[in-house]
């Protein structure tokens, strides 16, 4: 129950080089489903956090963003490769063994839509202290205690303690998902879109928060977000996930400044802004009908598809390489592509669209 | 990109669209919709949620409401629908539709209104379409059922707008059931949908808060082209003020039941003169990818239908002043057809700027 004291962080990121990762996630390929229908969701997987960092995960839907935080929390079994916490290789543990991991909860998983993941018929004590009750720690008097000093971490007091989810507005209730993580003491957090339900001020309340945990107790999170500007705001490094393969992984700060990939350019020029200041606009990002067919096939690069500058290379799928500290990329032509795009714009800058087909019903 | 299409009153005789626009009773200055003194009740009467809000939206015109949850911006748009829930009411106002007043309409007469001159889409896509019935049959329906097309001609019609809303391969869309579809995909069958009989005006809730940031991107692009090609005038509501200012011409500010703040999208950007406002742009995505501090609006709003005297905002204000609570405050022209409710709307140390460093 006794709050870690809060130590100021020494140089924000990066963590030290030869410091141990707290969690590694090595070469995992996840599948889902079985015979004709199975799928394979995550492929070749390398992810590692250290304490003390706050790591975002973008990509779209079914990019595999949500089945990396399940694997990691071992509610889904990798076919291959492993997830390694604090040195421990915890996915290949025997169901017993990982029973009694999963309860020691060290791995906290925040779910998206509090609303959903939340007992409705519960009051906020009970949904706080679930945890605490099923470890088996403490009597009620201290359940209670530490169920008050979860809910202060997260600006919180006991005025919700009897109230239901339903009782409490989007913002808090987002917070009490996070105040029930935070109770049982974890050792890393994962937060699965944890604010892209709410309001702006309500959505940077809860992401300080997330930011002031990690620096009272530091605490690395995960992040799982698909609005890359607030991530910037917060993020030390923001890993790019598309079709289940990490296409990108680096420093938040180099890979905003000039992204290597052409799929986190993409993701950059879509997000919605009140300016109209973006280095590439989404026309030179985007495949253009008239771009040449993209390689295709089994090996063919994921992006390829979609990518306008994909050629003959890009038949390959590319592994991830380091162009920088801790920054690495899969792409082909990462030194290229934004040369490339930059002169698409000159024959591009606004392309006449094709006129709607549907007009032309009354001749 | 966006700016280029801001054009706040498209000649649509030019654009060719004119003649797809039905001949109805004469909207004063091509105003399609026009929403007066509007006060919508909830909780059967018990409280005020929507307390007069007033607002239009002209043809090929694309109004964008902004506000947090909670401040009526659905309700207004439900109200000019005709759809608001059970134990929700205007009490109050007007809400006139290419200018015939559309309060008081019976259920069949929303009928004949509904599709033929009006088209919705809301957030959640998925939950508007049946789920065993293949998209093509459901938009093939509602053209024979509101256009009288014949079987053939609706599902050639439907493939057309299929391929109008950008969905690749109409023809192997037309024959798939929802959950084969993707939720970018989707909301594009809803946007034919609601397209479908040339509507003059398309109200959009939150049509992209649930869909990923490269599909919202795409979406909002397709209204675009919509109003270009159309002249369809859009009503859009989202909480997120990075949303509204790609696609509108014009902004509303809701808060707590009113509009605090009106004007073209340029000036609310650049000028913003109420303070919530200018809070909104400083929480807001405002493209800036650099490590920063994230700001959020203190307080809390007030709740529902909360009577308060004077400025509703005046709790959360950080510049209110004992006037800003003495009595009702009316919005002020601080410009062209722009219009402030704050007493301080014109004093000189309440010149926002956008907040980007």
């Amino acid at each position: 129950m006794t709050a870690v004291p809060a130590a100021p962080l020494p140089g924000e990121w990066p963590a030290p080089a030869d410091a141990p990762p707290l969690l590694a996630v090595e070469s995992v390929d996840v599948v889902l489903g079985r015979g004709s229908r199975a799928t394979k969701v995550l492929s070749g997987v390398d992810l590692r956090i250290w304490p003390r960092e706050i790591v975002g995960l973008v990509g779209e839907t079914g990019s595999g963003k949500t089945t990396l935080a399940r694997t990691v929390v071992g509610l889904v079994d990798p076919r291959q490769g492993r997830i390694v916490f604090d040195g421990r290789p915890i996915s290949t543990l025997r169901r017993g063994a990982r029973r009694a991991e999963r309860r020691r909860g060290h791995v906290q998983l925040v779910f998206q839509d509090p609303i959903r993941s939340l007992d409705p018929d519960l009051t906020v004590a009970e949904i706080v202290g679930e945890g605490l009750k099923i470890r088996g720690e403490g009597d009620s008097g201290e359940i209670r205690q530490r169920v008050l000093d979860a809910l202060e971490k997260v600006g919180l007091d006991a005025t919700v303690l009897a109230r239901t989810p339903g009782q409490i507005s989007g913002g808090q209730r987002q917070r009490v998902s996070i105040a029930r993580s935070l109770a049982v003491e974890p050792r890393l957090l994962i937060c699965d879109e944890p604010v892209s339900a709410l309001d702006a001020s309500s959505r940077n309340y809860v992401l300080r928060l997330l930011d002031e945990l990690r620096t009272s107790l530091g605490l690395p999170i995960v992040i799982i977000s698909h609005d890359l500007s607030s991530l910037a705001g917060i993020a030390d490094r923001v890993v790019v996930l598309y079709r289940g393969r990490i296409v990108e992984d680096g420093p938040v700060g180099q890979v905003f400044a000039a992204p290597r990939h052409p799929y986190t350019a993409l993701l950059m020029a879509s997000a919605p802004s009140v300016r109209h200041d973006r280095p590439l606009s989404l026309y030179q990002l985007r495949r253009g009908d008239a771009d040449p067919v993209p390689p295709d096939g089994p090996d063919a690069c994921v992006f390829a598809p979609r990518c306008p500058s994909a050629t003959r290379v890009c038949a390959a799928q590319p592994a991830l390489k380091t162009v920088g500290d801790r920054w690495s990329v899969a792409c082909h032509r990462h030194e290229e592509w934004e040369a490339l795009a930059r002169d698409y714009g000159q024959q591009r800058a606004m392309p006449g669209r094709p006129a709607d087909p549907a007009r032309g019903r009354n001749p | 990109m966006v700016i280029d299409n801001r054009n706040p009153l498209p000649d649509i005789t030019d654009s060719g669209a004119g003649a797809d626009v039905r001949p109805g009773p004469a909207p004063a200055e091509g105003e399609v919709l026009s929403i007066d003194d509007l006060h919508v009740s909830v909780h059967d009467g018990a409280a005020m949620a929507v307390r007069g809000i007033s607002l239009s939206v002209r043809a090929g015109e694309i109004v964008g409401l902004v506000g947090e949850s909670g401040s009526g911006k659905t309700l207004t748009c439900r109200a000019a629908l005709g759809v608001l829930p059970r134990g929700c009411a205007v009490a109050q106002g007007t809400v006139s539709f290419a200018g015939q007043d559309v309060t008081a309409l019976s259920r069949r007469d929303w009928e004949r209104v509904h599709g033929n001159h009006m088209g919705a889409v809301f957030q959640d896509p998925a939950s508007y379409l049946t789920p065993t019935i293949t998209v093509g049959h459901q938009l093939a329906e509602v053209l024979r059922v509101k256009l009288g097309l014949p079987r053939r001609a609706a599902h050639q019609r439907a493939i057309e707008l299929f391929q109008a809303v950008g969905l690749r391969q109409p023809e192997l869309v037309f024959d798939q059931i929802p959950a084969e579809l993707s939720g970018g995909m989707l909301q594009r069958v809803m946007i034919a949908i609601a397209i479908s009989c040339d509507p003059q005006l398309l109200v959009a809730d939150e049509p992209t808060t649930a869909l990923d940031v490269t599909i919202q991107a795409e979406v909002i692009e397709l209204l675009l082209q919509l109003r270009e090609q159309r002249g369809l005038a859009v009503l859009f509501v989202s909480h997120d003020l990075a949303v509204i200012t790609e696609l509108c011409d014009r902004i509303v500010v809701f808060y707590a039941g009113e509009v605090v703040e009106s004007g073209s999208a340029a000036e609310i950007i650049e000028r913003p003169r109420h303070p919530y406002t200018q809070a909104l742009l400083r929480v807001a995505s405002v493209g800036d990818f650099r490590r920063r501090e994230l700001e959020v609006i203190a307080g809390q709003p007030p709740h529902v239908g909360a009577d308060i005297v004077g400025c509703r905002f005046a709790e959360r204000c950080p510049i209110a002043i004992s006037a800003c609570r003495a009595d009702s405050i009316q919005p002020v022209p601080v410009s062209h057809q722009h219009h402030v409710r704050c007493v301080r709307a014109r004093d000189a140390d309440n010149v926002g700027e956008l907040v980007a460093r």
